[in-house]
């Protein structure tokens, strides 16, 4: 096992010690959580059965192993991309309703007070 | 004009720093006799809040910034609440709209021939609009005619009347300026009864200044397509 290895299988237990650490603490979902820890077993399995990669990548019509973990990050990042878009613009969506919701309550204050 | 004594018209004006152009408005307004003027301040950072008033309009404030959609939102969602309006015009702050079109855009609404009147800068013989303008909105309002399965000459009008039924059922989601295209999609939605009178925009530089620039066109169609199939 090569140095590299052994950094990436330190970060992946950090990892998967952080996904637990949330769910417990309830930031995470059961799904989130879920959908974390299949991620980073399946990069742990890779890390030390890089073998695994190669058949994968063949069977996926992908030539090496390194080549499918690239594709496949590349579908990850995009979904995850996606994913906090939606994120970000129900954010945005919320501050709008407060925003509303406050003028209108601000201004009935207002003229109660008046 | 039909009689419309006892009917309740307000003016809805959402303004975003507009403290050179919102006295005028509200003044103009009110020489021709529409006293309910209702402005939303859209986190304006200048004096808009303290003109409007000193102007006799009520005014609620956005804490900020929020967009055009969202001021028109929390407008008809108050006078819904508070006022039971028979008619809300929207208006620019802008001093784009003239208050003489009010008349015919409410017209149709009291005689009960429509449940929104929508201004369109189209239908006069002579407009004064500027051709690259002219050309992009020609562009907004065939991709919004084609999204929203509607047939209108000017779908990006700030300019509008809307009667009892579409301040009840017209929901506006975006909001920003894509809430234009929201109003139209509601039409059909709701089985509302539209129609189209001519006004005119006065394009001054300041109101081509303040208003939509050409290039935000393009962003609003993509957004628009983004929340159509998300």
């Amino acid at each position: 096992m090569s140095i590299l290895n052994i950094f990436v299988l330190i970060f992946i237990i950090f990892a998967i010690s952080r996904v637990l650490l949330r769910f417990n603490s309830k930031e995470l979902s059961f799904k989130e959580m879920f959908f974390w820890l299949l991620i980073w077993s399946s990069v742990l399995v890779a890390v030390i059965f890089p073998k695994v990669t190669t058949d994968m990548a063949t069977f996926i019509g992908i030539g090496r192993g390194a080549d499918s973990a690239f594709f496949i990050s590349i579908l990850l990042l995009f979904y995850l991309i996606f994913r906090l878009y939606v994120k970000i613009d129900n954010a945005d969506k919320d501050i709008t309703e407060l925003s509303i919701k406050l003028s209108k309550t601000l201004h009935s204050k207002k003229n109660i007070d008046q | 004009m039909t009689e419309n004594k006892d009917k309740k018209i307000y003016i809805l004006i959402p303004a975003f720093n507009e403290e050179s152009q919102i006295g005028r408005v509200i003044s103009s307004l009110k020489e021709r006799g529409f006293t309910n003027i209702l402005v939303i301040n859209d986190g304006s950072r200048d004096k808009t809040e303290q003109i409007a008033m000193e102007a006799g309009a009520e005014v609620l404030n956005h804490i900020i910034n929020r967009g055009q959609g969202a001021a028109l939102r929390t407008g008809i969602e108050y006078l819904r609440e508070t006022a039971t309006p028979d008619i809300i015009i929207t208006f620019d702050a802008d001093g784009q709209h003239r208050p003489e079109d009010i008349p015919a855009l409410v017209d149709p609404i009291l005689k009960g021939e429509a449940d929104i009147v929508l201004g369109s800068r189209f239908l006069k013989e002579k407009s004064n609009i500027p051709p690259i303008r002219k050309l992009v909105l020609k562009a907004g309002i065939l991709f919004t005619n084609f999204i929203s399965r509607i047939n209108l000459t000017d779908t990006h009008n700030g300019f509008r009347a809307l009667g009892k039924k579409a301040i009840e059922k017209i929901k506006i989601t975006h909001r920003g300026m894509e809430h234009a295209s929201d109003i139209i999609d509601e039409i059909p939605k709701n089985k509302l009864r539209y129609k189209e009178v001519p006004v005119e925009i006065i394009y001054t530089d300041y109101s081509k200044m303040k208003g939509q620039k050409t290039s935000n066109f393009i962003k609003m169609g993509i957004k628009i397509i983004i929340k159509k199939i998300s």
